[in-house]
C-alpha cells in the first residue's frame, strides 16, 4: 500500500507540473523512472526496517507453529508481495505512461515495465533481507544498514532535484536497476545486483527461525514507537492542554481524547513520514524542471491536495485501533454524532498543522511569498473535506482487516479526489488565468459564500452523524 | 415498581445464524441475576440487545421502563463490561477512567473523587500511568470493571467478568454489586462458569441455544433440585433438554 501512495502521488505531482509548465514529456518520463525506483526501493528498505515479512499477528501464529519450513514460507511471500505490489503499482503506471508520451508509447511501455519489476524484485529481496537480518545482527544493527541503505537509494533523486549530473554516474542501486534495458553492460549490471540480493538472502535463510522473523502488515500502520510514548513527557502547561482532563468541556474532551490517539498509536508518525516525502519531491521538482510561471502557486496548490491524505492515513488507525472501542461512546451519554464531530475536528486541526508546517518549511528552503487569502481558504477548505470524506468513508466501511486491502485505495483516493473536486472553485480562481492575476470584483465573495456554503453543509451532515450500530 | 430490566422475546440473527431465539426474562431491584449457559448459547448477544448496542431483530427491551434508544438519560445509571472489553489502548489508566467519568455524565470533583476511590478499590494506583496498551489480561479486566461503576450504576451488566479477574478483585467486586444491591439496583451477570455464579447470584435465567431453559431463584432453584449444586442441575437440566430433541 505504502507503495502505492508513494507511486500515486509522484506520479500525480508530476503530471500535475507536467500540466502546468508543458514541460517536455521526455524529460517528464527521464525523471519518472528514478522517482518510481528509488520510491519502491525505498519502501522496500522501510518495510524491511519493520520486519520484512508480510504477514498479519494471527497469520504467524497459525503458520509458525505449523510445519510450512521457514524457507517456503519466504518463498510464498515473496510471491505474495510480488503479485500484490503489480497489482498495485502496473496499471496506473502504465496508464500514466502511455497517456503521458503516447504515439511513442510502446517503447517506452517496454522500458518501463522492465525497471518497474526490476525495482519490485529488488524491493521484496531487499525488504527480506533486512527482516532476516534480525537474526544475525539485531534490531539495531538493522537500523544502521536499512538507514544506510535508504541513503544509497534515495541519493540518485539529488539529479533529478538539483541537477548533479555527476551523481548519475555512480552505480546506486537505483542506476544499476535503471540500466535494466540498456543492453550490455549494463543490463548484465542490473540483473548482478539482483541476483546479489538473491544471494544473500539465500544465505542468511539458510537457517532461519520463525522467532526471528516479525510481522509488519500491522506494524507498520499500528505499532506505536512505545519508547517515544513512554520516555517522552509533555511538559506540564503543554500537557494540561492538549491531554484529556476531568474538567474539560465536553467537545474539548473528545477531541484531545482523539489527538491524544494520534499522538500515541503511532499514526501521527507515520503520517508525517508519507507527508515529509511528499514535501521532499514538492519542493525539490519545480527547482529540478526549472520553471518560473507561479511556482509559490503550484506549490501551494500540491499542498492542499495532498491535505486530505492525512486525515485519510488517520483513518485507516482508527478502523484498526479505536473503532472497536465505540461502544464506550455508544453507552455513555454523550451521541455518537458528538465522538464523530469532534473526530472531524480533531482530523481537520492535524491536517491545518501538517499544511503550515509545510508551508513554513518552503518558505524557509526556497525563500519568502506572500499568501493570498485564496491560498488560507484553500488549505482550510482541503483540510476540512479531506477530513469529512475520510470520516463518512472510514465509518461507512464495514470490514476492514488490513491497510494492504483494496478498500484502503477507496480510504486514500477518494478523499484526495473527493476534495479536489469540492476545492474546485477555489483552485480555479488560484490558478487560472486570467482570474487569477486579474480577479473580477465579486470574486472574493463569491469564494467566501461558497466555503462558508461548503463547510457549513459538512458541519451540519456530521452533526447527524451515526454509526450501524457494533456487532 | 416495574422491573429494571424486561426483555420480551428478543430474536436476533447474524446472517444464518441464530444466536437469539426469543429470549425473555426481567431483572428485579435486589437481584444478582446469573445469565448462565455453555459457550455460544447466546448470552453475549442477548446483553448487547439489552443495552442498545445491538438491534433486536425482534421483541422488546425495556431499561427503566424505557426503550435503551429512546433516551441516552438511561446510560448514566447503567454500568456495562463486554466480554474481553476492547479499551483504549492510547490512554493511560487515570485518563482512561476520568474518560469513562465524563462519558457517563459526571462532572466537577466528584470525577476525580470517584476515580480515586476505584484506583484504590482496585489496586490500579500502582498503574495510574501506565498506558491501557501495557496492561495485563487480568489487569485490564479490573481497570473495565472499574470504569463500568464510576458513575456508581443503578443497572451493572457484566459479560463473563471473572475472565482472569484475581479473586482480590472479585472480592472487591462483589463488594461494590452488594451497594448496587442496597441502593435497590439489579446486576446481571453473564458466565459459563457455574461456581462462581453460585457465590454471587441470587437469581438464575439458564440459556441454551439461544432460549430460555429456566429461569428462578436460586434457593428455590435449589431446593426443587433436592440441595444439588447449580453445576449438577445444570447438567441434568441439559441432558433432559438433549434427550428432548
Ligand atoms: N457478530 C457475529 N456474527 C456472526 N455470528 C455471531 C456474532 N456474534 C455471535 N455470533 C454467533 O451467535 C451465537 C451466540 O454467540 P454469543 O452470544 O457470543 O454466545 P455466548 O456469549 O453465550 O457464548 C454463536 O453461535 C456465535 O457464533
Ligand atoms: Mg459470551
Amino acid at each position: 500500500m505504502l507503495y502505492l501512495f508513494v507511486l500515486m502521488l509522484v506520479s500525480l505531482t508530476l503530471r500535475f507540473y507536467g500540466i502546468v509548465t508543458g514541460m517536455d514529456l521526455d524529460d517528464f518520463v527521464r525523471a519518472l523512472k528514478p522517482l518510481a525506483t528509488s520510491g519502491v526501493l525505498a519502501v522496500g528498505v522501510f518495510l524491511g526496517l519493520k520486519g520484512g515479512v508480510t504477514a498479519l499477528g494471527y497469520e504467524i501464529d497459525y503458520i509458525f507453529t505449523s510445519n510450512v519450513r521457514p524457507r517456503t514460507y519466504l518463498w510464498s511471500d515473496f510471491l505474495f508481495q510480488f503479485i500484490f505490489l503489480n497489482v498495485f503499482t502496473l496499471p496506473s503506471m502504465l496508464l500514466i505512461v502511455t497517456v503521458l508520451t503516447y504515439p511513442r508509447h510502446l517503447i517506452h511501455l517496454f522500458n518501463f515495465v522492465m525497471i518497474v519489476e526490476a525495482a519490485v524484485v529488488s524491493s521484496i529481496l531487499i525488504s527480506h533481507m533486512l527482516g532476516l537480518l534480525r537474526n544475525w545482527l539485531g534490531k539495531r544493527g538493522v537500523m544502521a544498514v536499512g538507514g544506510v541503505m535508504l541513503m544509497l537509494v534515495l541519493l540518485p533523486l539529488l539529479d533529478v532535484f538539483a541537477s548533479l549530473p555527476w551523481v548519475s554516474s555512480f552505480p546506486y542501486p537505483t542506476n544499476l536497476l535503471l540500466g535494466v534495458t540498456g543492453g550490455g553492460l549494463k543490463t548484465s549490471a542490473a540483473f548482478l545486483l539482483i541476483g546479489g540480493l538473491l544471494a544473500v538472502n539465500l544465505f542468511l535463510s539458510r537457517k532461519v527461525e520463525y522467532a526471528g522473523l516479525a510481522p509488519i502488515l500491522t506494524n507498520v500502520f499500528t505499532d506505536p514507537p512505545r519508547k517515544l510514548i513512554t520516555s517522552f513527557k509533555l511538559p506540564q502547561p503543554v500537557a494540561r492542554f492538549l491531554l484529556i482532563n476531568a474538567a474539560d468541556r465536553p467537545t474539548a474532551l473528545l477531541v484531545k481524547a482523539h489527538l491524544t490517539r494520534f499522538l500515541r498509536d503511532g499514526s501521527l508518525w507515520i503520517t508525517a513520514f508519507v507527508l515529509l516525502l511528499l514535501v521532499y519531491v514538492g519542493t525539490a521538482l519545480p527547482r529540478a524542471l526549472a520553471f518560473t510561471a507561479q511556482p509559490e502557486a503550484i506549490f501551494l496548490t500540491i499542498v492542499s491536495l495532498y491535505t486530505p491524505m492525512i486525515p485519510a492515513l488517520l483513518s485507516f488507525n482508527w478502523l484498526l485501533t479505536e473503532k472497536h472501542n465505540l461502544w464506550l461512546v455508544q453507552l455513555s451519554v454523550y451521541r455518537v454524532s458528538s465522538y464523530f464531530y469532534t473526530l472531524l475536528i480533531a482530523y481537520t486541526i492535524v491536517s491545518l498543522i501538517f499544511s503550515s508546517l509545510m508551508v513554513a518549511a518552503v518558505q524557509v528552503f526556497g525563500g519568502l511569498f506572500a499568501l493570498t487569502y485564496l491560498d488560507v481558504l484553500l488549505f482550510l477548505c482541503s483540510a476540512v473535506f479531506g477530513s469529512f470524506l475520510a470520516l463518512v468513508i472510514s465509518s461507512s466501511i464495514k470490514r476492514f482487516s488490513s491497510p494492504f486491502s483494496f478498500t484502503s485505495i477507496f480510504i486514500v483516493v477518494l478523499p484526495l479526489l473527493g476534495s479536489q473536486l469540492l476545492s474546485l472553485p477555489l483552485l480555479v480562481s488560484r490558478l487560472f488565468e486570467p482570474i487569477a492575476t486579474n480577479p473580477p470584483a465579486f470574486l472574493p465573495y463569491l469564494v467566501m459564500g461558497y466555503v462558508l456554503f461548503a463547510l457549513a453543509l459538512v458541519t451540519y451532515s456530521t452533526r447527524d452523524f451515526s454509526i450501524e450500530q457494533a456487532s | 415498581m416495574s422491573s429494571l430490566i424486561e426483555a420480551i422475546e428478543i430474536w436476533k440473527s447474524f446472517g444464518k445464524v441464530e444466536a437469539v431465539r426469543g429470549v425473555s426474562f426481567r431483572l428485579e431491584a435486589g437481584q444478582v441475576h446469573g445469565l448462565l449457559g455453555p459457550n455460544g448459547s447466546g448470552k453475549t448477544t442477548s446483553l448487547k440487545c439489552i443495552v442498545g448496542l445491538l438491534k433486536p431483530d425482534k421483541g422488546t427491551v425495556t431499561i427503566f421502563g424505557e426503550k435503551p434508544s429512546a433516551n441516552n438519560g438511561y446510560r448514566r445509571k447503567l454500568g456495562y463490561v463486554p466480554e474481553n472489553p476492547s479499551l483504549p489502548d492510547y490512554l493511560t489508566v487515570e485518563e482512561f477512567l476520568i474518560f469513562s467519568a465524563r462519558l457517563k455524565g459526571l462532572v466537577g470533583d466528584s470525577v476525580r473523587s470517584r476515580v480515586s476511590e476505584l484506583m484504590e478499590a482496585y489496586a490500579l494506583h500502582q498503574v495510574s500511568d501506565r498506558l491501557v496498551y501495557e496492561l495485563s489480561k487480568g489487569v485490564r479486566q479490573r481497570l473495565a470493571i472499574a470504569a463500568s461503576l464510576v458513575s456508581s450504576p443503578t443497572v451493572l451488566i457484566l459479560d463473563e467478568p471473572f475472565n482472569g479477574l484475581d479473586p482480590e478483585a472479585q472480592k472487591i467486586t462483589r463488594l461494590y454489586i452488594n451497594e448496587i444491591i442496597e441502593d435497590g439496583g439489579g446486576v446481571l451477570i453473564s458466565t459459563h462458569l457455574l461456581d462462581s455464579a453460585e457465590k454471587i447470584c441470587n437469581h438464575v435465567t439458564i440459556i441454551v441455544d439461544g432460549k430460555v431453559l429456566c429461569s428462578s431463584s436460586l434457593s428455590e432453584l435449589k431446593s426443587k433440585n433436592g440441595g444439588a449444586s447449580l453445576e449438577e442441575i445444570f447438567l441434568s437440566l441439559i441432558r433432559v433438554k438433549k434427550a428432548a430433541n
